[in-house]
């Protein structure tokens, strides 16, 4: 008790007559920002708030709330940036038809990186029950012993229609494409009911990308909402071919007519890892 | 007799006597109670009188229905702290509201720090324009107009 006897001392003199001076015991108190006390009597500034707090409210905004939220001013920036959950978008692995240098495309920066990986030379990029694990960049193999795998993400049909069938979040969503018209997006509502989603708006943001092996989705992704990627890489080979929904139309006037065109073979989208450009 | 009250002081010394189940919401509090620092009136400098009285009326509220649901009360009771909660949110100006968020992260009073900031991004974001934003909460624009419009390009789709 002998060294609360200072602070009691201190406490004691009628509280009413204190004004809002500096505080009696000053030391417990943890200090936090409160300059702009100062100023109360107008309305205070939210971009005073502590940045800590200010993250916290972020973090409760959807990606686009969150967005503009960031335009309000720069404490904003920086508070909604550190927060801000973007999906990160998948890369195009593509093996060679010889050799074992193997390209990787990132879709939205129009790069492509190689990579040489002897470990593959002569693989294929099939659907088979036979699996491996292969991480291309630290290049350990694990083989699995022969599985009876239903792989739900994947479905064939006869060229030139291909369906897809992917899921998101719960949610399932089947994409047919057939030569260079729109593809055709259906979400399932029910149990046995499928929405089609034909405006910008149905397909809430997300982004397909697809190639003849898998399907990946992604919500919210800045350069590339509401668009189906398809795994060819066109113009130049810098841009993977993509359908817009907020456009309505390929970004390639290229006719084609099958659609092995849009998703050729020996390809495969992959999440790189974070330090992906340590290996390249 | 056996319910113990604790005194708190505001910043500008408004005194507020709670009972201590009110109080220990905080969970700043008991380290100033543990600390001895304050065993008579707990001083509170970061917290002016009105917004105190708004925390404790709070906590005053919340702690009556804990009591409640440990005698097993259904969950109406839970319904209704809802319904409280939002009235008692929709009635606090920008400034209160402001300066009840620098509170309950003070006073770390976890649910009522999640309810502000709640209300905060529900009401005052959520769906409105960057204009509306810095309008409703005191926001000054520091961008300059190429800065800004920079930033609008960069994600056009979430300004639409």
């Amino acid at each position: 008790m002998g060294s609360a006897s200072s602070s009691r001392n201190m406490a004691t003199p009628s509280p009413s007559t204190i004004a809002a001076s500096t505080s009696p015991s000053p030391t417990i108190v943890p200090c936090k920002r409160s300059q702009n006390r100062s100023k109360k009597a107008s309305s205070p500034s939210f971009s005073d708030l502590p940045l800590s707090l200010l993250e916290e409210i972020m973090s409760l905004l959807v990606v686009k709330d969150n967005i503009r939220a960031s335009a309000a001013c720069k404490t904003w920036l920086e508070a909604a940036s550190t927060v801000r959950v973007s999906e990160k978008h998948p890369w195009l692995l593509v093996l060679p038809d010889r050799g074992s240098l193997i390209k990787l495309h990132d879709p939205s920066n129009c790069k492509s990186y190689a990579l040489d990986l002897p470990e593959l030379a002569n693989s294929t990029v099939f659907i088979s029950n036979e699996v491996f694990f292969f991480n291309p960049f630290t290049k350990e193999l694990i083989s699995l012993p022969r599985l009876d795998l239903h792989i739900l993400a994947i479905g064939f049909s006869c060229p030139p229609t291909l369906v897809f069938l992917a899921e998101k979040k719960g949610e399932l969503f089947l994409m047919f494409t057939c030569g260079n018209k729109k593809p055709m997006v259906y979400k399932l509502v029910t149990d046995f009911e499928w929405e089609e989603m034909n405006s910008s708006n149905a397909l809430d943001g997300l982004t397909i990308f697809v190639s003849l092996c898998n399907v990946e989705l992604r919500s919210d992704l800045p350069l590339l909402r509401n668009r189906v990627c398809f795994s060819r890489f066109g113009n130049n080979r810098k841009r993977c071919v993509t359908y817009s929904f907020d456009e309505n139309r390929f970004n390639t006037r290229k006719e084609w007519h099958s659609s092995s065109y849009l998703c050729p073979p020996q390809c495969l989208w992959f999440d790189p890892p974070k330090n992906v450009f340590d290996y390249l | 007799m056996s319910k113990k009250n604790i005194v708190l002081k505001s910043s500008n010394g408004i005194i507020f006597e709670v009972e201590e189940a009110v109080a220990l919401q905080s969970e700043t509090i008991p380290y100033m109670i543990e600390d001895d620092c304050a065993n008579d009136t707990i001083p509170l400098a970061n917290v002016t009188g009105d917004i105190l009285a708004l925390v404790i009326e709070y906590c005053k509220k919340h702690v009556v229905v804990a009591d409640g649901d440990g005698g097993g009360s259904s969950s109406s009771s839970q319904e209704d702290l809802k319904n409280w909660d939002a009235q008692f949110m929709n009635d606090l100006d920008q400034s209160k509201i402001f300066n009840l968020l620098l509170a309950a992260d003070f006073l770390n009073i976890k649910t009522l720090f999640d309810l502000t900031c709640q209300f905060v991004a529900d009401t005052m974001i959520k769906g409105k324009s960057v204009e509306e934003v810095r309008r409703t909460l005191n926001i000054e624009k520091d961008y300059t107009s190429e800065e800004e419009a920079k930033a609008r390009q960069e994600n056009e789709w979430a300004f639409k």
